[in-house]
């Protein structure tokens, strides 16, 4: 399953580089895809997309609203920022 | 006297009684409740009117010919209507009166049309019917050809006291917070043509076209452009091209293979779309991507689930790559499933397309805009996009460019 994930990563992030995915856009997925429990994913990212992910976290709070413009469910979304947040935090 | 529905009560308060079969009222307008028919009746009894006026209010209604002479009780037959639904109570502001002069905004444009701002509560008492709109995007560009200044603005908002401190906000603030008002029924606007000399009949028309609120409000230009030239022609798919009845999702969702396997290159599909009268600016990167997995969509674009807070502010630059080949292009991906269809393409890219050339128009004319704004442009309503927004006007032209393509084939 990890491996499904990896590999979900690694085009998206292909894409990235090709310039068919926006930065805002690819630390988006990659939060989606750490917030499902996989979280060896971490050691795939780059260090660009570790800091994008730590950035965005770092400026959100479980009271804030947000507005999506992305495919994932609003709650599941919120639920996974929390999850990826919590488990960052605990890494240091 | 009695044809006028507005009626007086106490401490110089004004009421419309208003027959629901006589249609909707302004969303933001609230009828007064009464628990029952006795509550009600004395709410009637007090109202500055003479006992002649309830006989004459139902005076076309059967439900009083159970009656006959004195025992005729026409205040309580108007009162189980209250109470029924029947009829609504509504409190309204007269035009003329002293604490509403106040909050009646008017504003000139350069053409001398005289638009006129004022709380919805005084549309149910004026004999002028308010402005009309069918979207969110047609109330931005009639303010955006009202044009006002800053001050002027600040001036409107803080009459009809839309937002506290309206001289603290921002341009966009101002115009958000009036559009909204707009929007959601609270403001009501009325657009008077100047006074002018009688002109030639086809002059006359053509002012008509042009007037505020009448002027065509822009779509992704090519697709408008299709649009209109279909509505030339009386066939009967072309009755279903309707801005002012957007759809939520598409009405047409099984789109048919290509004929003999044929499946499209990228530049094809592009070409294609073109040729169909869709307009695809140069910055805008159109990709297929294979292994697709969104069971919703099978395109999209700026795919961002958790950046922006209500009123961050955005930028077009917001929506491009900054690497690679494509650096400084707005990518759109689409499935590549969808190649083998024609009609799946250029239903996706229509649609895709008039949401983001509008947008390009709106970054265009005002440089950034509040993710909030363009949620409630481009998002299901369902997460917080508006009825007749982009989104939804994109499902109609879609639709519509579909059912064209099959009237030729």
């Amino acid at each position: 399953m990890s491996q499904d994930f990896i590999e979900e990563f690694n085009e998206i992030y292909k894409l990235y580089n090709q310039g068919i995915y926006t930065d805002a856009e690819v630390i988006s997925r990659s939060i989606e895809l750490l917030g499902t429990g996989n979280t060896e994913l971490w050691t795939v990212f780059p260090a660009e997309v570790k800091n994008g992910i730590r950035k965005q976290l770092d400026s959100f709070s479980e009271e804030d609203e947000l507005v999506y413009f992305g495919h994932e469910n609003v709650d599941a979304m919120k639920k996974k920022l929390l999850l990826v947040k919590a488990w960052l935090a605990e890494q240091n | 006297m009695h044809g006028r529905q507005i009626l007086q009560g106490h401490f110089g308060r004004h009421y419309k009684l208003h027959f629901i079969k006589n249609g909707p009222v302004p969303r933001s307008l609230t009828p007064l409740r009464f628990v029952d028919s006795h509550s009600a009746r004395r709410f009637l009894a007090q109202l500055h009117t003479p006992q002649s006026y309830w006989q004459w209010l139902t005076r076309d209604y059967h439900d009083v010919a159970n009656f006959s002479g004195h025992q005729r009780d026409y205040l309580q037959v108007v009162s189980n209507w209250v109470l029924q639904g029947r009829l609504r109570i509504y409190e309204v502001e007269l035009p003329d009166s002293h604490a509403l002069s106040r909050s009646v905004a008017s504003l000139q444009d350069r053409q001398g049309y005289q638009f006129q701002f004022a709380p919805m509560k005084q549309a149910l008492a004026s004999l002028a019917q308010p402005q009309r709109f069918n979207s969110i995007q047609q109330v931005y560009q009639t303010l955006y050809d009202l044009a006002p200044n800053l001050e002027q603005l600040q001036s409107v908002v803080a009459d009809l006291q839309l937002i506290p401190a309206p001289e603290q906000q921002t341009y966009s603030q101002l115009m958000d917070a009036l559009a909204e008002g707009l929007t959601e029924e609270r403001v009501a606007l009325y657009i008077n043509a100047p006074f002018k000399r009688p002109e030639p009949a086809g002059a006359a028309a053509e002012t008509a076209a042009n007037m505020p609120g009448n002027r065509k409000v822009e779509l992704a230009p090519a697709v408008a452009r299709q649009a209109d030239e279909g509505t030339n022609k009386n066939t009967s798919e072309n009755k279903n091209f309707s801005i002012s009845a957007a759809a939520q999702s598409p009405r047409i969702k099984d789109y048919e293979v290509n004929p003999n396997g044929l499946v499209r290159s990228r530049d094809e599909a592009i070409a294609l779309a073109r040729s169909h009268g869709i307009e695809i600016p140069d910055d805008i990167n159109i990709q297929f991507v294979g292994n697709w997995k969104r069971k919703d969509t099978d395109a999209e674009y700026f795919d961002v689930g958790a950046k922006y807070k209500p009123d961050d502010w955005i930028e077009w630059d917001d929506f491009m790559a900054h690497r690679g080949e494509y650096s400084g292009t707005v990518p759109v991906r689409i499935n590549q499933d969808i190649l083998n269809s024609d009609e799946a393409l250029l239903a996706n890219i229509a649609h895709e397309m008039h949401e983001l050339n509008s947008l390009k128009k709106m970054f265009d004319e005002r440089g950034a805009l509040q993710a909030k704004e363009i949620a409630r442009l481009v998002n299901t309503r369902d997460r917080g996009g508006m009825a007749g927004n982009l989104h939804e006007q994109a499902w109609d032209i879609s639709d519509a460019l579909i059912l064209k393509l099959r009237g030729r084939n």
